[in-house]
């Protein structure tokens, strides 16, 4: 086990190696010159020259990227070109909010896409299937920049349940402390009651509106293989045996039927991490996405460099431990 | 102990947590975006000019609602009687919000920071507006000679030539007056970054700059102005999608929406929520369909190089129905860059393209391209006061292109790249605009149409140049308004950035906010908006 996960670790620099090549190469693709972005406008071709040589730009492109990974492997990610702060400083408030976001979004598509899988199996081909897969179809179609709309309408304008956007109150905001900048986290850890209260309200629509995909696919994986293990014979032998029904859906058939759960939980967080940026545009959450993505509208190289091979070093990461995590399910797996 | 300091500052400030925990309310406004800069003098970008308007003042200011100026940190600015010197003298026992003075030394400061190209840091520091207004920095042909400290509280600017609304120039939201000491401490370079931040005179202070979230800013209480600004403090958040700043607003979340332009179509909604209501800002702006007049475009005969085929454009596309279609009672058309509220510069017989697509047909025949021929048109990816929306317009203005035989293939790309190739003359027709900085019809020529920008569009008129030249330095309305006329009459001929709306920019408020008084020139100091 040790000796495997070693050998998964060694094996994810290749990778990364292999992603700052691309994101490098990518980042320099898009059209559009960072010291025009930077200067304005109006910008005369002297400036934007000038600016150039500044930043290094004018060197060849080899010659930047070995200064990049240099830095990277100091721990400097360099400095934004936006705002001049170091890109680790803005990485540990962006970083957070996207990561308590898709935990949130992650727990709401859990708990309600594998309860809805399995009474859709268990009750499979009535009327509760087809109405537990037709509330998953929606939900994996639905755009999210519609539902969050229609949530906000319903929930914030009607009937000022749920904010319609931030992170937390600004009257809060004013005078809190953050420790983790996770802001549900922090009120915890502050023992603040109120702050805990106002960031999970302003957690819903956003964690709804990001969670309904994978709650949707979940829900459709977790039928389609628990209708494949109620169907096995030790099944069968459980129920012989008497078992009451409770305990053979949640002790014998769930386990079991979990492993392709799992993977699809894997990749679907990987993907929340990186993909929140409509969620976060909507409901101004002021995360990785968002910071990625202004960060290409600025040419702001050193953001959008560090900010995807963070997204992709989660990635890798949350897949090795959705690996290592089979195991638990099902015994028989063991890691060479 | 770094950290909690870190994390205050981040935060806010202690006044602002007091003026909060008693409930008496900062203003929470809803910004398109985040500024490019706090350094003033180094921007165009109207969510720069906003927040700026809050940290700095002028030397001279606009009347709320109105493009008439009055003094600000200027007592007064008197120009010699040619106006090519300008004495401008400075109101005293003012201090900037780091608690240095302002006198005429960091006035001439603040003009070498944005104007003096000699110095080695200049350029770090970004590109100043500069050459757009006076055609050049320090060394290269600008309209401004020299900046003179007289004595403590003078400083007189000599021109080149004769710059009669120099005091316009000088109220506009992007010469706020910094502290010399806040910039030399940050660096010129670094001056105005979410790093940084800025120091200026105005009536608040800025406290911190969280990136793609908030600016966070608290009431100046040394301010000048006595018992200003009303409100203890700012928050500018940054919300970029139009439909959730809407939504903010609704449900209470910020209490207005001042800078940018909200799209027509989220009108009824506004208008149906009794706790929140519609503001227009007077009209002071133009969209144009822009046409490249270059010879030879991607290796083949241009053919919009061929007046008569620009005419047929203008022919072929009904402005009117567009206009009032997407903007209603909120837009007009007509033949003019400068807005209505310049009508005095416009020729005296007015006229405007005829909506016509026979005679655009003949146009075409006569022209050579008797079935037609294809041309890419590119709008824009971004929301602007004048085209909101652009692409459903150039939608439209297609759909009349084809019925006269012009095949339009649409275009649009990353808003940094397309400003980069309407600069590089890389466009055949794109649609662009402006929103004016002050109430001179140079400032709506000379940017749009000037010897500046002869590579956008490949138009080089050598008598239009003139006589653009002659009227900045005419003295007197009636000679700009005969000598702006001409100007009018050449382009309603050579065609080059045919107008197709001046707009009423649509923004909203909460009803409980009072106080706010939108004037023409895209944002104004919220100095005396409270929040019940």
């Amino acid at each position: 086990m040790t000796a495997y996960f070693l050998r998964r670790l060694l094996g994810l620099i290749p990778v990364l190696f292999g992603i700052s090549i691309l994101v490098f190469a990518f980042v320099r693709a898009i059209p559009g010159d960072p010291a025009r972005v930077m200067l304005g406008e109006r910008a005369t071709e002297e400036a934007v020259l000038k600016i150039r040589a500044d930043m290094g730009l004018d060197r060849p492109v080899l010659e930047q990227y070995f200064k990049y990974i240099g830095g990277i492997a100091r721990g400097d990610l360099g400095t934004s070109i936006f705002s001049q702060i170091p890109v680790t400083e803005d990485m540990k408030r962006r970083f957070p909010a996207t990561f308590e976001l898709s935990i949130a979004a992650m727990l709401f598509a859990l708990l309600v896409g594998i309860p809805l899988g399995i009474l859709a199996a268990v009750r499979r081909n009535t009327m509760v299937d087809n109405v537990a897969m037709a509330v998953a179809l929606i939900g994996v179609s639905m755009p999210v920049f519609w539902l969050g709309m229609i949530m906000k309408y319903l929930f914030s304008i009607q009937t000022k349940i749920f904010p319609p956007s931030a992170r937390i109150s600004d009257v809060l905001s004013f005078g809190f402390e953050p420790i983790t900048n996770m802001y549900v986290l922090d009120g915890l850890l502050r023992f603040n009651a109120t702050v805990v209260w106002d960031g999970l309200l302003h957690l819903v629509m956003p964690a709804i509106a990001l969670g309904t995909i994978p709650m949707a696919i979940i829900a459709r994986m977790t039928r389609s293989s628990m209708v494949e293990v109620l169907s096995q014979d030790y099944i069968r032998t459980a129920r012989a045996k008497g078992l009451v029904q409770r305990t053979v859906i949640w002790k014998h058939a769930l386990r079991n039927a979990m492993l392709p759960v799992i993977t699809v939980v894997g990749l679907s967080f990987g993907g929340l991490l990186s993909g929140a940026v409509l969620t976060e545009t909507i409901f101004a959450w002021s995360g990785i996405g968002s910071w990625i993505y202004e960060g290409i509208f600025q040419r702001d190289y050193p953001v959008v460099q560090s900010g995807v091979l963070l997204v992709s070093l989660v990635f890798v990461v949350v897949n090795l431990i959705v690996d290592l995590s089979y195991a638990l399910f099902d015994p028989r797996i063991q890691y060479r | 102990m770094k950290k909690v300091a870190m994390a205050l500052t981040l935060l806010g400030s202690g006044a602002l947590i007091a003026a909060v925990a008693q409930s008496s309310k900062p203003i929470v406004v809803g910004s398109v975006g985040q500024p490019v800069s706090l350094a003033s003098g180094k921007i165009s970008d109207g969510n720069s000019i906003f927040v700026q308007q809050q940290i700095y003042d002028r030397l001279l200011d606009f009347k709320p609602g109105t493009t008439e100026v009055m003094p600000a940190l200027a007592l007064s600015a008197r120009p010699n009687k040619d106006a090519t010197s300008w004495l401008f003298t400075l109101r005293g026992g003012v201090k900037f919000h780091d608690g240095s003075s302002f006198d005429a030394a960091a006035v001439k400061f603040n003009f070498d920071y944005w104007w003096d190209d000699s110095r080695a840091t200049f350029f770090k520091s970004g590109n100043s507006i500069v050459p757009d207004i006076f055609e050049g920095y320090k060394t290269s042909k600008s309209l401004i000679k020299s900046v003179d400290v007289v004595n403590n509280l003078q400083v007189r600017v000599t021109m080149n030539s004769p710059f009669a609304n120099l005091d316009e120039v000088f109220a506009t939201g992007y010469f706020g007056i910094a502290s010399p000491t806040a910039i030399k401490k940050a660096g010129e370079d670094k001056y105005g970054t979410a790093n940084t931040l800025a120091s200026g005179t105005g009536p608040f202070v800025v406290k911190s700059w969280q990136t793609g979230d908030r600016i966070l800013l608290e009431a100046n209480k040394s301010y000048w102005k006595k018992g200003l600004p009303k409100a203890p403090g700012m928050i500018v958040r940054f919300i970029s999608d139009a439909s959730a700043r809407v939504a903010d607003l609704r449900a209470g979340n910020i209490d207005m929406i001042p800078t940018g332009a909200l799209p027509y179509d989220t009108l009824p909604a506004i208008k149906a929520d009794p706790n929140v209501k519609a503001v227009f800002r007077p009209g002071f702006n133009v969209g144009y369909l822009a046409m490249n007049q270059v010879a030879e475009f991607n290796g083949a005969k241009n053919p919009l190089a061929n007046q008569k085929v620009r005419l047929a454009v203008a022919s072929a596309i009904n402005k009117k129905a567009l206009v009032e279609s997407f903007y209603g009672e909120y837009g007009v058309t007509n033949a003019y860059l400068p807005p209505l509220t310049m009508s005095w510069s416009y020729p005296k017989n007015q006229k405007d393209y005829v909506f016509n697509p026979e005679a655009a047909k003949k146009l075409l025949a006569d022209a050579g391209y008797p079935n037609g021929f294809s041309m890419e048109l590119w709008y824009m990816p971004v929301s602007r006061p004048y085209f909101p929306n652009a692409k459903p317009l150039a939608e439209t203005m297609a759909k009349d292109l084809g019925a006269v035989g012009i095949k339009v293939e649409l275009k649009s790309k990353d808003w940094g790249a397309y400003l980069d190739d309407v600069d590089a003359g890389k466009f055949q027709a794109y649609m662009l605009g402006w929103t004016g900085d002050y109430a001179d019809p140079d400032n709506f020529y000379t940017p749009l149409i000037g010897p500046g920008t002869s590579k956008e569009t490949g138009y080089n008129n050598p008598k239009l140049f003139a006589l653009l030249d002659e009227a900045r330095k005419a003295t007197t309305k009636a000679k700009k308004a005969e000598l702006y006329g001409q100007v009018a009459e050449i382009l309603f001929e050579d065609i080059v950035k045919m107008p197709i709306v001046h707009s009423r920019p649509l923004l909203a408020q909460r009803a409980a906010l009072e106080g706010w008084v939108p004037g023409p020139l895209g944002s104004e100091p919220l100095i005396d908006v409270t929040v019940k």
